[in-house]
C-alpha cells in the first residue's frame, strides 16, 4: 500500500473503520515518518471525541477486577512453556549482550541521565521482544535467529537483532540498538545475504537519550537468506553489525549487568 | 508503563483511576448494556497491557493511544453484534457528579471534546456520530445516502482537521 492510497484511508483508520485495510495500512506507518505524522494527528483528534459521550460510572468491583484480571495475566505469560521457553531463553541471552556492550558504551559518555534512560530501555526491550516473539510464533517451522550488533570500526554502541522466519505466515525482524553517538545520522538498517541481496529495514532518524533506537516489524519478504545485519550511517559507513544465528549466543561470564 | 508491563497493582489502579471512567462510558454508550461495557474495560486494560512495550510517548499522548485500544475493540464488537438494536447516543444529557481529581480531569477532557464537537457542522457531527460512535465505514454511509464515497472521505478528513484545529486551541489557552 503505497502513500496516497494510505492517506486515503487515515481518517477512517483513525475513527476505527477501515476494516481490513487497518493491518496494512499500520504495516505502512510502521515504516513511514510523514504519514505517521499525519495518522498520529487524525487519531489524537479522533481518541478525543471519545471524552464527548456523557459519562457514566462503572460498578466499584470493576477496578478490583480489573487489576486481578491483569495481575493473573501477567503471572501466567511470565513462565513461557515448550517452544517459547527456548526463545525467552535466547531473547535473555541476547539481552545480556546488548546490555554488556551498549552499558560499556554508555558508562563511556559518563552521563547518569543516559545512563538511567538506556536502562529503562533495556528493560522495555526486554518486554517487546517477548510480546514480539511470542505474537509472532504461531506456527510450527517457524524459526526465531538473534544477532548481536557490534560496533564498526572507530565507532561505539551496541544492539541485537531477532528475527522470526514462518513458512505460513509473514517474516519479521526487530533491530535495536543503544550508546549510539549520532554522528552521520540518518541511520539505514538492512538485512544482507551475503551474495549481493539487501531487505530495508528502516530508517533511524533520531535517537533516544539513551543513544537507542528500534525498528522493523513485518516485511513481506522471505528472510530465510538474510542473516547479516547492517546498521549504515549516511555516507553508508558501517555502525553496527551482527549476524543471525538460531542457537544461542553466550554472554560474558560476568553475566547481564546492564546497570553498569 | 514498566508497571503496567509487569502487571503492578499500583501501576494498573494508577492507570484505571484515569481511564477506567471513560472506558466504560464507552463500552456503555457503544455496546449499549453495563455487562458489555464491564467486559469491555477489562479487555481494554489486558490489551494495554499486553501491548504497553508498544506505547511510545514520541508518538502520542497515552490518552490517545488508550482510547484507540478502546474503541478499536468497542467497534470490533459492535460490527460483530450485527442484528444487536444499536444504544441511542448519549452526548450531554446525564449530569456528572461531583467531581474528584482524575474525573475533574476528565470533566476537563469532556467540555474540550463538546466544544471541539460544536465547531463541526451539523452535517458532519452526523457524519462523526455515524463511524466513530456507531461504527458505520465511509462506503456504508455512502450507500445508504446514495453520494459519492470520496465525498465521505473528504467529509470526514475536514472534521477531524476541524477537531484537531479545536485541540490545538485547547492546549494553547
Amino acid at each position: 500500500m503505497n502513500c496516497a492510497k494510505v492517506r486515503d484511508l487515515l481518517p477512517e483508520h483513525a475513527l476505527g473503520v477501515a476494516g481490513g485495510d487497518a493491518a496494512a495500512i499500520d504495516r505502512h506507518l510502521a515504516g513511514c515518518a510523514a504519514c505517521r505524522k499525519e495518522a498520529r494527528e487524525l487519531h489524537g483528534a479522533a481518541a478525543s471525541l471519545a471524552f464527548a459521550l456523557a459519562p457514566a460510572v462503572p460498578p466499584a468491583a470493576l477496578e478490583d477486577e480489573v487489576v486481578a484480571a491483569v495481575h493473573a495475566k501477567a503471572g501466567r505469560t511470565r513462565r513461557p512453556s515448550g517452544v517459547r521457553r527456548s526463545t525467552a531463553a535466547m531473547l535473555a541471552a541476547a539481552l545480556a549482550l546488548v546490555g554488556l556492550v551498549g552499558g560499556a558504551a554508555i558508562a563511556r559518555r559518563d552521563s547518569t541521565d543516559a545512563r538511567t534512560a538506556a536502562e529503562i530501555r533495556l528493560a522495555q526491550q526486554s518486554d517487546a521482544f517477548q510480546t514480539f516473539v511470542d505474537e509472532a510464533l504461531q506456527g510450527e517451522g517457524t524459526v526465531a535467529s538473534i544477532g548481536v550488533l557490534r560496533p564498526g570500526a572507530g565507532r561505539q554502541g551496541g544492539g541485537s537483532a531477532v528475527s522470526v522466519v514462518a513458512p505460513r505466515a509473514i517474516d519479521s525482524v526487530l533491530v535495536v540498538g543503544s550508546g549510539l553517538d549520532g554522528e552521520g545520522m540518518p541511520y539505514r538498517v538492512e538485512l544482507a545475504d551475503g551474495q549481493g541481496d539487501f531487505a530495508r529495514i528502516g530508517t533511524v532518524r533520531t535517537l533516544d537519550s539513551g543513544g537507542g533506537f528500534s525498528t522493523g516489524g513485518v516485511t513481506g519478504r522471505d528472510l530465510t537468506r538474510f542473516v547479516n545485519v547492517l546498521v549504515r550511517d549516511r555516507d553508508g559507513e558501517v555502525i553496527l553489525i551482527g549476524t543471525l544465528r538460531d542457537e544461542v549466543p553466550s554472554p560474558s561470564p560476568t553475566g547481564p549487568t546492564p546497570s553498569g | 508503563m514498566e508497571g503496567l508491563m509487569a502487571g503492578d497493582d499500583v501501576a494498573v489502579r494508577a492507570l484505571y483511576a484515569r481511564f477506567g471512567r471513560p472506558v466504560f462510558t464507552m463500552g456503555l454508550r457503544l455496546l449499549g448494556t453495563r455487562e458489555a461495557a464491564e467486559e469491555l474495560t477489562q479487555d481494554v486494560f489486558l490489551t494495554a497491557w499486553r501491548k504497553a512495550a508498544r506505547f511510545d510517548p514520541q508518538r502520542g499522548r497515552l490518552s490517545t493511544w488508550l482510547m484507540t485500544i478502546a474503541h478499536n475493540l468497542a467497534v470490533d464488537r459492535l460490527r460483530r453484534d450485527t442484528g444487536v438494536s444499536r444504544p441511542t447516543l448519549v452526548l450531554v444529557d446525564e449530569v456528572p457528579e461531583t467531581p474528584g481529581v482524575d474525573e475533574e480531569a476528565q470533566m476537563i477532557e469532556r467540555d474540550a471534546a463538546l466544544r471541539a464537537i460544536a465547531s463541526l457542522s451539523d452535517a458532519e457531527k452526523r457524519l462523526i456520530a455515524r463511524t466513530y460512535f456507531r461504527g458505520l465505514t465511509a462506503r456504508e454511509i455512502a450507500e445508504a445516502d446514495g453520494i459519492p464515497l470520496g465525498t465521505v472521505k473528504t467529509r470526514l478528513r475536514s472534521a477531524l482537521i476541524k477537531v484537531r484545529k479545536a485541540n490545538d486551541e485547547k492546549d494553547l489557552r
